[in-house]
């Protein structure tokens, strides 16, 4: 008993941070009955600098950074300090033992304790159990799909809000969006390379007013806010056709990119690069196709000239005023009847019409008579090629077959899927 | 007559097909054709069909739809692809739109307005020698070239021997498989079963449930008589009468409340949205419906057909709305002369 007691004070003395070898070998223990005293022998082979060190000496090691490194920017991602008694308590093993006179009293009374094991409360240790294991932050929390940008947990594409209010006036209605977030360096003489965020923000109210702006901080938090509220100061004004869309084709060139906007029907959608889609969204455009043409990737180019393109736009009521003539719309789904969209100002056209083969509003507002190539694509192709003949066939042959099919259910003539499949569960 | 004659029957049989219309078949088709034996009590009903294909009325009825091209024309489901700018002179513009507006005039034609039919209840060939020929009816289409369904002749040899005229659900299951037409279905659709057009009629879609009619059903088919004047109880007690404007189905809708003599709350409304020659017209056709009523007497005094005159007997006579009739009336009234003060001052 008095063996077990000692020895087991002696490891428990190591668990509570005495150095001992790692190597010490439990022949060590010389236990003297008479004497009731323990002598241990200890082999001082050192192997390495950890057990000369103290823990603290150790750790500041680990996770300190020098104040030069400091200035430079090193120890950011530097670990920190652990605990690594984390959730034991002095005096106390995994079966609880009660030692008297070192974890307990030693005497109740005049009766000398023994050494006892208490019986365990089952209830107190499963909610201990349950405190034990704290649940886990994440340490980034998920992002719902939705308001996810172009690409994983980047910036670019994401809604920052509307910019802030500027006195009295509340942008309301409004909505940011980051098109670019990027790190830009600069060379100084103390530091060396500095590298700053820059970041390139759409503001709109999606009903034809918007704006946008490049800023840079040291901050990305300040960067985006400062480009934000540029944003906000530098808003244009778009007209659209009808609320959806362009008035008309057009290119538009800036730097090295082209943007060829084509004009839609309701009901086609933004078929466009990302960052036009974006801002499509922030001006009011729900009709569009554009082709992105040269250096696609130079972000601010691409903003620059959809907002000049959108700008430089010519509406209806000003072509109607520029030829004195009536601008009338043919639509098939409204059975291509004249529609007048713009009649001239001065209440009455020209007399004499305009020539069919000088007009093509299609390709009015190309610059320097230089139009898009449209390939010519064979409507028949999917009946000339082998391939494409034998996907059309084996396409055909189900055709209607689903709507014959929940005809036929919905008319009671045959079980629906949910019925079949019950049926063709077994029997038990 | 009867250049050809297929069968089709729940059995394809065609060995005995000689001796099951071994009766003189040009006989039997004559005598559908001549006598067509109704049921008797119809005698009794009125019929507004003479009444609602006279000229005048028709003419009243396109009158009171009036005619928005734009509105007639669409939005049409379709696929989906870019409009057409021109630019035009005055001249150019107005003559593209008569053309539409003629090209489109087919699409506001009213549907007929008719009793339901009755049933063929007399055989045309008793034969008991042929009772039993086989377990299932035979039935005879003509499937003459350029035979119209109403034209086409549809006989039925019943397993008692009987030949008659088939019933109408059959006549019907026959043209839809000889003559099928894109919009009517082999199967009646769900939603003109009661439950479901309650449904349709609570969310408005009038428009939908009357054209889906018109393409299902025979103008005369009890299901198309049923149907419509639900949808026309439904918009007259909710007053949505201008969602039918412009459409094939107010004329139908007008005919129908001034033959039930309930024509105060689409009165009202027109009334009320300052359409006062329409409120004559309206009243006009009444009159002509119900040559009796103490208004067509009142009118009959009077020799030009002005609309406030019409308007002011009707009042005067049938009206059930009175009170409310004269309000608007007043109203629109006193809002056209401010109007005209108005210009008068500017002048």
């Amino acid at each position: 008993m008095a063996t077990s007691y000692l020895i087991r004070s002696v490891t428990q003395s190591c668990k509570l941070g005495l150095r001992f070898n790692p190597t010490v070998n439990s022949n060590a223990y010389i236990f003297h009955p008479s004497t009731s005293i323990v002598q241990i022998s200890f082999s001082r082979t050192y192997v390495s600098f950890v057990n000369k060190v103290t823990a603290d000496q150790l750790w500041s090691g680990v996770t300190s950074v020098s104040n030069a490194g400091k200035k430079r920017g090193r120890g950011r991602s530097v670990k920190k300090r652990l605990d690594l008694n984390r959730g034991q308590r002095l005096g106390v093993g995994k079966s609880e033992m009660v030692f008297p006179g070192l974890t307990g009293p030693a005497m109740t009374g005049k009766k000398i304790l023994e050494v006892y094991q208490p019986k365990k409360d089952e209830s107190a240790e499963a909610a201990s159990a349950q405190k034990k294991v704290p649940e886990r932050k994440r340490r980034f929390p998920k992002i719902p799909a939705l308001l996810r940008g172009y690409s994983g947990r980047k910036f670019p594409g994401t809604s920052i809000g509307p910019p802030d209010p500027i006195n009295d006036y509340v942008f309301n209605g409004f909505d940011s969006k980051v098109l670019e977030y990027k790190i830009v360096n600069h060379m100084t003489g103390n530091l060396g390379r500095k590298a700053r965020i820059s970041a390139l923000v759409v503001t709109g109210n999606g009903n034809g007013l918007a704006g946008f702006a490049v800023a840079k901080a040291a901050t990305g938090k300040a960067a985006l806010r400062k480009a934000k509220n540029m944003a906000a100061q530098r808003l244009q004004y778009f007209e659209r056709y009808q609320n959806h869309t362009v008035f008309h084709n057009f290119a538009v060139t800036e730097s090295k990119t082209t943007i060829f906007v084509q004009k839609k029907p309701a009901g086609h959608g933004v078929v466009a690069h990302r960052v036009i889609k974006t801002m499509c969204e922030l001006i009011g455009i729900k009709d569009l196709y554009a082709k992105t043409e040269g250096q696609t990737g130079i972000i601010q180019n691409v903003t620059k000239a959809f907002f000049k393109g959108l700008m430089e736009q010519e509406t209806h009521q000003q072509l109607a005023d520029r030829m004195q003539l009536n601008v009338v719309e043919y639509r098939p789904e409204m059975e291509n009847v004249p529609i007048p969209v713009a009649k001239p100002s001065q209440g009455f056209s020209r007399p004499d019409p305009v020539k069919e083969e000088a007009f093509d509003f299609n390709n009015l507002y190309y610059k320097d008579g230089r139009i898009p190539l449209k390939k010519y694509v064979d409507p028949d192709l999917q009946f000339k090629l082998p391939s494409t003949l034998r996907y059309f066939l084996n396409q055909h042959k189900h055709r209607n077959q689903r709507h014959a099919r929940y005809l036929r259910h919905v008319h009671g003539l045959e079980p629906s899927p949910e019925e079949v499949k019950f049926r063709q569960k077994p029997l038990k | 007559m009867a250049a050809s004659i297929t069968f089709s029957s729940l059995r394809l049989l065609s060995t005995s097909s000689r001796l099951i219309l071994r009766n003189n078949i040009i006989r039997c088709l004559s005598s559908t054709q001549s006598g067509s034996q109704l049921t008797t009590d119809a005698a009794t009903e009125r019929d507004p069909f003479p009444i609602f294909s006279d000229k005048k009325v028709q003419d009243l009825l396109f009158r009171i739809t009036g005619y928005d091209y734009l509105k007639v024309a669409g939005p049409q489901k379709k696929k989906i692809s870019p409009a057409v700018y021109k630019l035009l002179t005055d001249e150019e513009m107005q003559k593209d739109i008569d053309e539409a507006k003629e090209r489109l005039k087919f699409r506001v034609q009213i549907p007929p307005f008719m009793n339901p039919r009755k049933r063929h209840l007399t055989p045309l060939i008793v034969d008991p020698d042929l009772a039993g020929f086989d377990t299932s009816s035979y039935v005879f289409v003509d499937v003459s070239f350029g035979l119209k369904d109403r034209q086409r002749s549809v006989l039925m040899r019943e397993t008692n021997g009987d030949l008659r005229v088939a019933p109408w659900d059959v006549k019907e299951r026959m043209n839809g498989i000889f003559n099928p037409r894109v919009g009517r279905e082999y199967m009646k659709p769900k939603m003109f079963e009661e439950q479901f057009l309650e449904k349709l009629i609570v969310q408005k879609k009038y428009l939908y449930i009357l054209d889906r009619a018109c393409c299902q059903f025979e103008p005369d088919d009890p299901d198309f008589i049923r149907t419509t004047r639900r949808v026309y109880n439904a918009i007259n007690s909710m007053q949505d009468f201008d969602l039918l404007r412009s459409t094939r189905h107010f004329g139908s809708l007008a005919f129908y409340l001034a033959w039930n003599a309930s024509i105060d709350d689409l009165l009202l409304d027109m009334i009320n949205r300052d359409l006062l020659s329409d409120a004559g017209d309206l009243i006009n056709l009444y009159c002509l419906i119900h040559p009796s009523s103490s208004c067509t007497q009142e009118l009959s005094n009077v020799s030009g057909k002005d609309p406030d005159v019409c308007i002011q007997a009707y009042l005067k006579t049938d009206s059930k709305k009175k009170s409310q009739h004269e309000l608007s009336l007043q109203a629109i009234l006193d809002a056209r002369k401010a109007k005209q003060k108005l210009k008068t001052q500017t002048n």
